[in-house]
């Protein structure tokens, strides 16, 4: 590969990033959300899809930082958090499994218990559906969901480590080759009345953003100094005799 | 393209929208009955090209977050304090619960309390908001009404004996979450999907007492307010921020060329 054409890869990449850096930003004040992090592939990599002719900017990889956030007090009962490197079990908008932070739980249109993405919540018995007129809902901190005095449903749990896990379109999370673990909520695992905040950080975005922009420098700086070479060279063609 | 400079508008446009709902609050701190309104976040996500990979490549996700959304707002149903305003006609509630009146249009309204009047038919009403939906009849030459904790309505007649005119019930919706503000500190569930209100005797099944001669005052915060307000002006910055910085990779692409 020509060192433009590895500039200009790379040049691109750094757009990319920079988006990652501004959706985490964007995202700062969203409950529940996990930031993501652009993961920097060996240059090995970038050579084989060159040599497999993949032709143009490869997107970044992107892997996803499952720490915990903050966990603030909200006056909602079905507003909860999960242990660290826990997750709900929703059903994806095509009936397949994903996992979701937990959060602000909502009751849809149709009386089902819903994730904060819009994604239905799983309990032990598959969807949860709240009857009309049920009394109060809360969540305890067993994760069983509580409609007045009557429970409804105790929520499903997974364990799973956040760097494998990557976001589907419906905003739920999959996780790579479906390694989660089924965990069986015991009391203690939920905090009700909690919402946790994102855990994006502030500094590590502002450095990373530094980093994009310097790099992007430097790589415009090589594109410059290629060319510079280029027409040098040509330039001095004639000069020989 | 330049994707970042989409996503981190979409989260000025969404710090803006924080920064309304603080105002709004801060605007009502000292209305009586006013609940503070939470705004929520969700992260937009788009679908991403999925590729087909080598095995050893890095896993890639099939959506990336291409920003940030309004989710919805949340009306937060704390208590706010009793004020005692030493005018009877002043009601408030104490605890969970809501006086029920019915708007023109028949629907039915909830509010945490207000100032008590008589409408020109004779019944027990509240002011800007009409009769109660729980019709109680107050004779013209009553005086003194008095309202229980327990929601006992009583009034002095001509002849000065004290007479029951009825019991006011408190409406319990099963879900405050579904209640929507309808303006004059009224609130109502949205037509159709919920149970209507289930009415309950004040101080019974966990409902609240009625406390005659105060308001309730809102249940602003101040502080939580500020914070909330440097946190959108914060987070307003950082996005401006990573607008500048897109825009200066930009600038560096279309400097490749000198001359």
């Amino acid at each position: 590969m020509h060192a433009k054409e590895i500039a200009a890869v790379a040049l691109q990449q750094d757009q990319e990033r920079l988006k990652v850096v501004a959706a985490n930003l964007a995202n700062i004040q969203t409950h529940g959300y996990k930031r993501a992090h652009a993961v920097v592939s060996p240059f090995e990599w970038h050579w084989q899809q060159q040599a497999l002719s993949v032709i143009g900017a490869a997107p970044v990889a992107t892997a996803l930082d499952g720490q915990a956030g903050k966990l603030m007090p909200v006056e909602d009962g079905l507003a909860v958090a999960l242990k660290p490197g826990h997750w709900l079990v929703l059903q994806g908008a095509e009936g397949q499994t994903l996992l979701g932070a937990a959060g602000r739980l909502t009751v849809g249109a149709e009386g089902q218990l819903r994730h904060p993405s819009g994604l239905k919540v799983l309990g032990l018995a598959g969807s949860v559906s709240v009857p009309p007129g049920a009394g109060p809902l809360r969540v305890d901190d067993a994760g069983v969901v509580w409609a007045g005095e009557q429970a409804l449903d105790t929520l499903r749990v997974a364990s799973a480590p956040g760097h494998l896990m990557s976001l589907v379109a419906s905003g739920g999370y999959e996780v790579a080759g479906g390694l989660w673990d089924e965990v069986r909520a015991a009391s203690g695992m939920f905090t009700p009345g909690t919402l946790e905040a994102s855990n994006v950080v502030l500094a590590d975005e502002m450095l990373q953003m530094m980093n994009v922009t310097r790099h992007a420098e430097a790589m415009s700086r090589v594109l410059q100094m290629s060319d510079d070479m280029l027409g040098q060279a040509i330039r001095r063609m004639g000069d020989a005799t | 393209m330049n994707d970042a400079l989409y996503v981190a508008a979409t989260g000025m446009k969404s710090q803006n929208a924080q920064l309304q709902t603080v105002a709004g609050n801060v605007a009502n701190m000292n209305t009586p009955g006013y609940k503070r309104v939470e705004q929520s976040f969700a992260a937009l996500v788009q679908p991403a090209v999925v590729r087909q990979e080598a095995a050893d490549a890095p896993p890639m996700a099939a959506a990336t977050v291409a920003g940030v959304q309004v989710q919805g707002v949340h009306i937060q149903w704390q208590q706010g304090a009793l004020k005692p305003t030493g005018d009877a006609r002043d009601l408030a509630i104490d605890g969970p619960g809501f006086l029920e009146v019915s708007s023109p249009e028949g629907q039915s309204l909830l509010v945490r309390g207000g100032r008590w009047e008589v409408t020109e038919d004779g019944w027990l009403g509240l002011q800007g908001l009409g009769p109660l939906r729980q019709r109680l009849s107050v004779p013209t030459d009553a005086q003194a009404l008095t309202v229980e904790p327990s929601g006992l309505v009583s009034v002095l007649d001509a002849s000065g004996h004290r007479r029951e005119l009825g019991r006011l019930e408190l409406a319990m919706p099963a879900r405050v979450s579904e209640l929507q503000p309808v303006g004059h500190g009224a609130y109502a569930l949205p037509a159709g999907q919920s149970a209507s209100p289930v009415s309950v005797v004040a101080q019974t099944q966990g409902a609240g007492r009625l406390v005659q001669g105060s308001q309730e005052a809102s249940n602003v915060a101040l502080v939580d307010e500020m914070v909330q307000l440097m946190m959108a002006q914060r987070a307003y910055e950082m996005s401006v921020k990573v607008v500048q910085a897109a825009d200066e990779l930009a600038g560096m692409a279309n400097d490749l060329r000198k001359s």
